[in-house]
């Protein structure tokens, strides 16, 4: 195999050779696959036990309390739907300005999206005092005629997400359907059937493409204002707050930012391992990285932008509240963390101006753990961080987690780990489709023929 | 009887769509295993009612929100932060989350009725070898017409025809 991908760079690659290439990453699974696997499964299923004790004995095996109500739980809960955000974003904006560079990396965001929507959407509902009474956010007939509250942030942020959540599904499968029924055509027996059934007995005739583009299309129209408007109204169960630290007109655009950022710290690192373990070198290529480099950068410095102008409110409004909070958010108990953050989300990623380094995929991977890390970080500062120090300074306090929130959180994130490996084993993570259809293209890019433009 | 030819380059597959329009066949049934723009265009295959399908779901989406935000409001009157009952501002998420849902939901819906999916059998003609790496055009026509047929499918030059005396056999094709 290694040399006919070498023999490739010199030839444009055939579908066949596309079709081989993208359906071995649907091969069987290994030993190791099984195990690591098991190894992701041990740990939710601690963090699982971990809630199960947090659910008998109550919310007091945190470390909540007052005045930090919200702290690891609602900091997890942004966290994962910024890292979902920037899924259905790559895939929906690029897919409108008709980006060369989307058909790989495509698929592989948008299952993040899927998976992490998930694994936020467990949050809210870890962070109930009694878990069980989490249908009540939902408007449904009752004796004590109560209805939500439609004016609250929550509800909206209830509404977003799940809107969003059913948009990326319905957005992710309609794009993986001509790809299934790829699989189904190239398997026999049972395997056939059921690729055959999850394809719908897709055929790719001249109609069903017609129909095919008209609905992704307008999807991705429809996907992209939906992008923006969710973490705003995530960000609006802070700026909605008159808590210094939370009120703050800048904050729908700066999650918004944050988020993409975030998410594309994470496909940085999902492409790197899928083109590790599925030897997809010909399919996502450094020039993918180059491109999706440079979107990081462009994110990186619209949040040092807010970081800046956030900074300037609370010296310019000369409100002694704002700036008690921005002075402890500096050089108080959470600095480790904010400075973190300004290194994570700032200053390294500054040396992306490097078109080598967007290159160097070991540094591609070292960026896009610092990103997320400085993300969560950031989230954490704001949301805890903000509550440590309200307008009573007799009401000030400190928060630190519990292990219950530590395994909870280390349990998250086997969860999606183990949701995306299962899931890359059914549906292909590169799309076939697309690739084949820019095919030709690539090649030139690959080969220096053509220059790669975004 | 059916005529199914297989092209392995989008051009050769596009040659032999002009070559048929030119004996007026305008509408053979074309195979593609990636969209093909160009070969749509050329087929002038009708625009797709799926866009109705959105723009219905999400008008219907966009007056649900506001029937469910306001009449809801309107049956728990709860007063909070001095907002109205019926505050425009915060309906106004609401909707537009519902619209954009409907529209979603709309769409998948009108993509699968119209494609009529999902389907058990398949298209007469139809080879698996469309799904992954080949091009397909099969033509229904009178046993009269079939040379002309033939001729007009290798304008593009097809890696390999067969012909069929009824639609049933051509479903033998399928792996």
């Amino acid at each position: 195999m290694a040399v006919a991908r070498t023999q490739l760079r010199a030839t444009e690659p055939t579908f066949e050779e596309i079709n081989q290439g993208v359906l071995s990453t649907l091969e069987p699974p290994t030993r190791s696959f099984f195990l690591a696997a098991g190894g992701l499964a041990l740990i939710v299923a601690l963090g699982t036990a971990a809630w199960g004790y947090q659910i008998y004995t109550g919310l007091g095996v945190t470390g909540m309390g007052q005045p930090v109500m919200w702290a690891f739980y609602i900091t997890n809960f942004v966290v994962w739907v910024g890292l979902g955000h920037s899924g259905t974003l790559i895939s929906a904006v690029l897919y409108l300005f008709r980006s060369r560079w989307r058909p790989s990396v495509y698929r592989a965001a948008e299952t993040m999206t899927v998976f992490a929507l998930t694994t936020a959407g467990i949050f809210p509902i870890l962070h109930l005092g009694r878990a069980w009474f989490f249908y009540w956010l939902a408007f449904y007939p009752n004796e004590r005629v109560l209805q939500p509250d439609f004016h609250s942030p929550l509800v909206w942020d209830a509404f977003a997400i799940g809107t969003y959540l059913t948009v990326s599904v319905i957005f992710l499968y309609l794009g993986a359907i001509p790809d299934l029924a790829a699989v189904a055509a190239a398997s026999a027996g049972v395997r056939r059937t059921f690729y055959r059934m999850l394809s719908l007995g897709w055929q790719g005739t001249d109609w069903q493409w017609r129909n095919f583009s008209a609905a992704y299309l307008l999807l991705a129209g429809l996907a992209t204002p939906l992008v923006i408007s969710v973490h705003s109204v995530v960000s609006f169960d802070f700026a909605m707050g008159q808590l210094p630290g939370w009120h703050d007109t800048i904050f729908a655009p700066y999650f918004v930012a944050s988020a993409i950022y975030s998410g594309l710290g994470m496909v940085i690192m999902i492409l790197i391992v899928i083109r590790r373990l599925s030897g997809l070198h010909q399919e996502i290529t450094p020039w993918h990285f180059d491109q999706l480099g440079k979107l990081t950068l462009l994110m990186s410095l619209i949040i040092s932008y807010a970081y800046l102008m956030e900074a300037f409110f609370a010296w310019y409004s000369m409100d002694p509240y704002e700036q008690t909070t921005f002075s402890m958010r500096y050089f108080g108990p959470m600095a480790p963390l904010f400075w973190l953050m300004v290194w994570s989300n700032s200053i390294m990623p500054l040396a992306l101006f490097s078109r080598r380094l967007r290159r160097d995929l070991r540094f591609m991977f070292i960026l896009g753990i610092f990103a997320d890390i400085g993300v969560w970080c950031d989230h954490f500062v704001i949301i805890a961080g903000s509550l440590t120090t309200n307008f009573m300074p007799s009401q000030w306090g400190f928060y630190r987690p519990s292990w219950v929130e530590g395994a909870i959180t280390a349990a998250s994130i086997a969860f999606f780990t183990l949701m995306y490996i299962a899931f890359a084993r059914i549906v292909p993570v590169i799309s076939l489709t697309e690739i084949k259809q820019g095919a030709r293209w690539l090649h030139r890019v690959r080969t220096g023929l053509r220059r790669g433009t975004a | 009887m059916l005529v199914v030819a297989w092209y392995a380059k989008e051009e050769h597959f596009l040659e032999a769509i002009t070559a048929l329009r030119e004996i007026r066949i305008r509408h053979p049934r074309a195979f593609m295993p990636f969209l093909s723009e160009r070969a749509i265009e050329t087929l002038d295959t009708p625009p797709s009612p799926t866009r109705y399908w959105i723009l219905l779901g999400g008008i219907f989406g966009n007056f649900a929100g506001w029937a469910l935000t306001i009449m809801l409001s309107i049956y728990w009157p709860h007063w909070v932060g001095n907002k109205p009952i019926i505050s425009i501002p915060p309906f106004l998420i609401i909707c537009f989350e519902m619209m954009v849902l409907c529209a979603a939901g709309a769409g998948l819906m009108g993509f699968i009725l119209h494609n009529r999916l999902p389907r058990l059998d398949y298209y007469p003609g139809f080879d698996d070898c469309f799904a992954l790496d080949h091009f397909g055009l099969a033509v229904e026509c009178p046993s009269s017409r079939r040379e002309r047929v033939r001729e007009a499918l290798t304008a593009g030059p097809a890696e390999f025809i067969q012909e069929h005396s009824d639609r049933s056999s051509a479903t033998s094709l399928v792996n």
